[in-house]
């Protein structure tokens, strides 16, 4: 958390829940006066352009999904209606004109689903279930008024052959009106929008195109847009009843490469692989893209999802269980309820049941590739072990399979925990990083192979291995406990460095470090500083009060229980040897001081401001003392 | 100015960033801010030792490191202080309102300190205009802690009467106070009333309805509604067993299973959380966490009067784990004799730490709850 300005506001956590909360309670026990809410029009096309649609060409989906619904409907009424839509760009005026052959509008249904906020014509009245349809919330024409200061329809209802056609005009200061045409027109509907000085950027051909393309594209009737002329294939009209990125019609060794080229080209990168999504309750019918690359952390994937084949958002977000992130979807839905942003579902029970069911494919995708194809498998290890981790530790089967794959990083180097147990019949690992740090370099200078499991999951992940593999025993190691196995000295040995032994402690003595001196590997290692949780928060605690006042300093000093950390002096090193037989004290408690800084250092722990003069000091002082004559070096303090 | 390592800024802040995926209390998240702080303090930034160190701060104040926050807060004040181009100065007043309650907690912490830190809290929030209900409020939780109803409550009405800005608790936790308030005066029929919204689940925040559940049983068993607060129990300690912040409710929670003479799962839930009593700093909670211990071995010893003392596994579970922390029984004691040395061992711990809280509060507040029965309010 950054520093807060005086104008930030400092809640505390779910208080806008609880003042709702409130809000609710006063609602209800008010006085009962009714009263109607006004509404401003031109402030709620406001709000949707600006909070709730994310592009200007919103309009498009929400002409193209009207009469996507108006023939489905037709359907409904004649199974052998052929429907299709066209698209009319007038640049010289510019002006769009949506045209479908679909079902059309009666007067009655005019006035009802067209002046209303809110009243969708697919709520039970239309022919069919709502869910048959794409639109339910009856706010898509809204979305013109945007682009547009006049909504111009015509219309001529397929329910009655005496149907007359019709002209509804709306305006966005909430004004309508209906009058009948003398024109004998085809059952459907055609919508004329022309656009504000400031949209006519969007009213091209190539913009209409576009936005047709990426809203309609899947859609199951041909769409074509006419400018000068010209007409242009939005869809491909022979494959309109599959979905693009149906490959049933290849033969199997073929349909890999073709979802990969068709991910490639829809979403614009190159993927790792493709794995096929379905799920019955749903609807869902897609393809799940591996990400060629990690990504980011506490990042959320997006899909792009059509709904009954129009485009709902390309950036849906609840649509797979969370620890799905490595995969990015294309997918159609049939039965989910999108919220009215349209970026995620409604959390309900299906949509449950369906994160479970296409969260299966993607489990059993796994689960065949480790089986099929391990190279691969280690490769998509590269990129997606977070999330693998993630879903291991909540699915012990998934975790004995994959277990063996698990990237480690051991202090011989990275390696898989299949690689590791090849060398160990146990695991040893640390359960935080700075542990790992103080005990890599020693356990490899005698032959202990030990695991890092400081990082995110990895500490759990080696309890469940061994609770799920008894056989393997799994043990968690400390600083210290590789601190005890270090080679003691003789009682003669310590006896006779009883003196280096004092001096050292007492250079050490302020800052809460322990001397001792064993025998160990490597040789050519000075010292070993090993620190354990408390000995650091202690240290965190000495660090943070070296500069404060008093008051805070006797506070802190009262509270603090100062818990050492412990240098080991190797007597096995030359210099360390060297340095136990000088004879000028000074000089040795220098070095000493000088050679816990350096472990500091070596255990990547930042300085306390008295370290650093102490490294400092130390340096200056042994550079000044090593450039004197032999004869004329005094004792140095 | 000191160069900045760009490296270890974006370690530590990838380390906070990485830290918020888990919750107050998990062993992760302190690591991953321990290690930011580190990057941090490497890199040389001050903005971002800033931003690590306010972070575990505020890990360390929930998740019940006390001593840690009180270093921590040190330091950030102190940088506010110092560096007021770098860090703003109201940047610790929110910090501040938790700081002050813990102060009493410690017994080491003396009553002078206390009111310093109290009254430069109350200069602070003057200095930037703004309201005295967070300062007055504070100061009503520390009276609290120190058993000092009268002033609680003086203190308490003070800052309701002051009005609320960006720096006053949420109506949840002004709520949950108050209602703590009532139970701790004795007024537990106007407190279980008051309780109501939040036992419905209509005020909440992060640590509401948790720090209230067990301290409404508690009243609720003082009334005798002891139906409620067996109904309540499932639910309170889910909500707290996960953080040791919540030793005290942990240890109200067991005292709540001895009251019922249900021993075994008093036993199962001390042994569990028997770790928090060695690790959990301040006095206050660590009385409390002995205290329920000790009224546990009364109660087992008790029963033993009626019924012999069997070494069963619960028992035996409880006394070794015990053991490891205070001094174990001579080899081949029997277990009456376990119970009998550990009870006072632990009564003697106990009564050390409520003499020096005591002492420095200068009344009997923290003894007369020493000697209450299991799970019943000390008279105010």
């Amino acid at each position: 958390m950054s520093g807060l300005g005086d104008n930030d506001v400092v809640l505390c956590p779910q208080k806008y829940s609880y003042l709702f909360s409130l809000f609710s309670k006063y609602m209800k026990e008010a006085p009962t006066m009714e009263h109607r809410f006004q509404i401003n029009l031109s402030g709620l096309i406001d709000l949707l352009s600006n909070h709730l649609y994310t592009r200007p060409d919103v309009f498009v989906r929400e002409l193209l999904q009207n009469a996507s619904d108006a023939m489905q409907a037709r359907t409904r009424l004649a199974k052998e209606f052929s429907g299709s839509i066209e698209l009319h760009v007038d640049d010289d005026m510019h002006a769009v004109k949506f045209v479908d052959n679909g079902i059309g509008l009666t007067e009655d249904e005019m006035h009802r689903f067209l002046a209303v906020i809110g009243e969708s014509s697919k709520r039970g009245v239309w022919v069919g279930q709502a869910q048959d349809y794409i639109g339910q919330f009856g706010i898509g024409l809204l979305a013109c008024f945007i682009v547009a200061d006049e909504i111009e329809l015509v219309s001529r209802s397929a329910t009655s052959p005496d149907a007359p056609a019709l002209r509804w005009r709306g305006r966005p200061d909430g004004t309508y009106d209906i009058a009948v045409l003398d024109d004998e027109l085809p059952p459907g509907t055609s919508v004329r929008l022309v656009a504000k000085p400031e949209s006519r950027a969007l009213f091209t051909a190539d913009k209409v195109f576009a936005a047709a393309r990426y809203y309609g594209g899947v859609l199951p009737w041909p769409i074509q847009v006419t400018h000068k002329g010209n007409s242009k294939e939005v869809n491909d009209s022979e494959r309109t009843h599959s979905f693009p990125w149906d490959a049933s019609h290849l033969p199997v060794s073929a349909r890999k490469a073709f979802l990969m080229e068709f991910g490639r080209r829809s979403m614009d990168t190159a993927f790792f692989d493709a794995i096929p999504l379905v799920s019955e309750t749903g609807g869902v019918n897609g393809v799940a893209y591996v990400l060629e690359r990690t990504p980011a952390h506490n990042s959320k994937s997006k899909h792009r999802v059509y709904l009954k084949r129009m485009l709902l958002s390309d950036s849906v977000e609840n649509l797979l269980p969370p620890w799905a992130f490595f995969v990015q979807c294309v997918v159609n839905c049939s039965e989910l309820r999108p919220t009215a942003a349209r970026n995620a579902f409604h959390q309900d029970e299906k949509l449950q049941k369906t994160q479970e069911e296409l969260g299966a494919c993607l489990r059993n995708y796994l689960v065949d590739l480790a089986k099929r194809d391990p190279a691969q498998l280690q490769k998509l290890m590269a990129y997606h072990h977070m999330t693998l981790k993630a879903l291991a530790l909540e699915d012990d089967e998934f975790f004995k399979l994959f277990a063996p794959w698990f990237p480690v990083e051991t202090n011989y180097g990275h390696s898989t925990l299949q690689v590791y147990l090849e060398r160990n019949q146990r695991i040893l690992c640390t359960a935080g990083v700075d542990a790992f740090r103080q005990i890599a370099q020693i356990a490899a200078g005698q032959g202990i192979d030990v695991i890092n499991a400081g990082y995110v999951y990895d500490a759990d992940l080696m309890t469940k291995y061994g609770e799920l593999f008894p056989l393997t025993p799994v043990r968690f190691v400390e600083p210290s406990d590789i601190g005890h196995q270090l080679q003691n000295l003789s009682d003669e040995q310590e006896a006779r460095h009883q003196n280096f032994m004092e001096l050292a402690q007492s250079a050490l003595e302020d800052f809460a470090c322990t001397a001792k001196l064993k025998v160990f590997e490597p040789g050519d290692l000075p010292t070993l500083f090993v620190s354990n949780r408390d000995a650091n928060i202690s240290r965190q605690m000495t660090v943070s009060t070296e500069h404060v006042d008093d008051l805070w300093k006797d506070i802190v000093t009262q509270v603090q229980q100062v818990e050492n950390s412990e240098i080991y002096f190797n007597y096995g090193n030359a210099l360390v040897r060297r340095l136990i037989q000088h004879p000028d004290a000074s000089l040795v408690q220098r070095i000493v001081q000088i050679l816990y800084v350096q472990a500091l250092l070596m255990g990547h722990y930042p300085l306390s401001s008295r370290e650093l003069s102490l490294m400092s000091d130390g340096l200056s002082g042994l550079l000044e003392w090593s450039l004197m004559g032999t004869g004329e070096k005094p004792t140095w303090h | 100015m000191a160069l900045e390592n760009t490296t270890e800024v974006a370690l530590a802040r990838s380390l906070i960033s990485q830290s918020e995926e888990f919750d107050h209390g998990s062993s992760e998240k302190a690591d991953l801010l321990d290690r930011a702080v580190m990057a941090a303090d490497r890199s040389g930034s001050v903005a971002v030792q800033f931003e690590a160190r306010n972070e575990r701060l505020t890990e360390a104040v929930f998740s019940g490191e006390d001593e840690l926050a009180l270093a921590l807060f040190a330091w950030c004040q102190h940088i506010t202080d110092t560096r007021p181009d770098i860090i703003n100065q109201t940047s610790i007043l929110w910090p501040s309102k938790w700081i002050l309650p813990m102060l009493p907690e410690f017994s080491r912490i003396s009553q002078k300190q206390i009111d310093a830190i109290g009254a430069d809290m109350a200069k602070r929030f003057e200095a930037q205009n703004l309201s005295r209900r967070p300062v007055h409020a504070k100061r009503s939780e520390v009276y609290a802690v120190q058993g000092k109803m009268q002033q609680a409550r003086e203190f308490w009405d003070k800052a309701v009467a002051e009005p609320r800005d960006r720096y006053a608790d949420c109506a949840a936790c002004e709520h949950s106070y108050s209602i703590r308030l009532l139970a701790q005066e004795g007024r537990y029929e106007e407190m279980i009333a008051a309780a109501q919204p939040i036992l419905d689940g209509e005020m909440f925040c992060s640590q509401v309805p948790h720090i209230d559940l067990p301290q409404i049983m508690l009243a609720q068993y003082a009334l005798g509604r002891k139906d409620e607060a067996r109904d309540l129990y499932k639910r309170s300690y889910r909500l707290v067993r996960s953080n040791m912040d919540y030793t005290q409710l942990v240890a109200l929670l067991i005292e709540f299973k001895v009251a019922e003479n249900e021993l075994k799962d008093a036993a199962v839930v001390a042994v569990r959380h028997l770790p928090w009593l060695v690790q959990i700093k301040p006095d206050k909670l660590k009385m409390h966490y002995m205290r329920a211990l000790h009224c546990l071995l009364l109660a087992i010893a008790d029963n033993a009067k009626v019924k012999s003392l069997q070494a069963t596994e619960w028992l035996n579970s409880l006394l070794d784990a015990l053991e490891g922390v205070f001094e174990a029984a001579p080899q081949n004691a029997d277990p009456a004799l376990r119970v009998t040395l550990l009870t006072s061992q632990i009564r003697k711990a106990g009564l050390t730490i409520t003499a020096s809280l005591d002492t420095r509060n200068v009344n009997d507040y923290f003894s007369r709850q020493w000697h209450a029965p299991a799970f019943t309010y000390v008279k105010p």
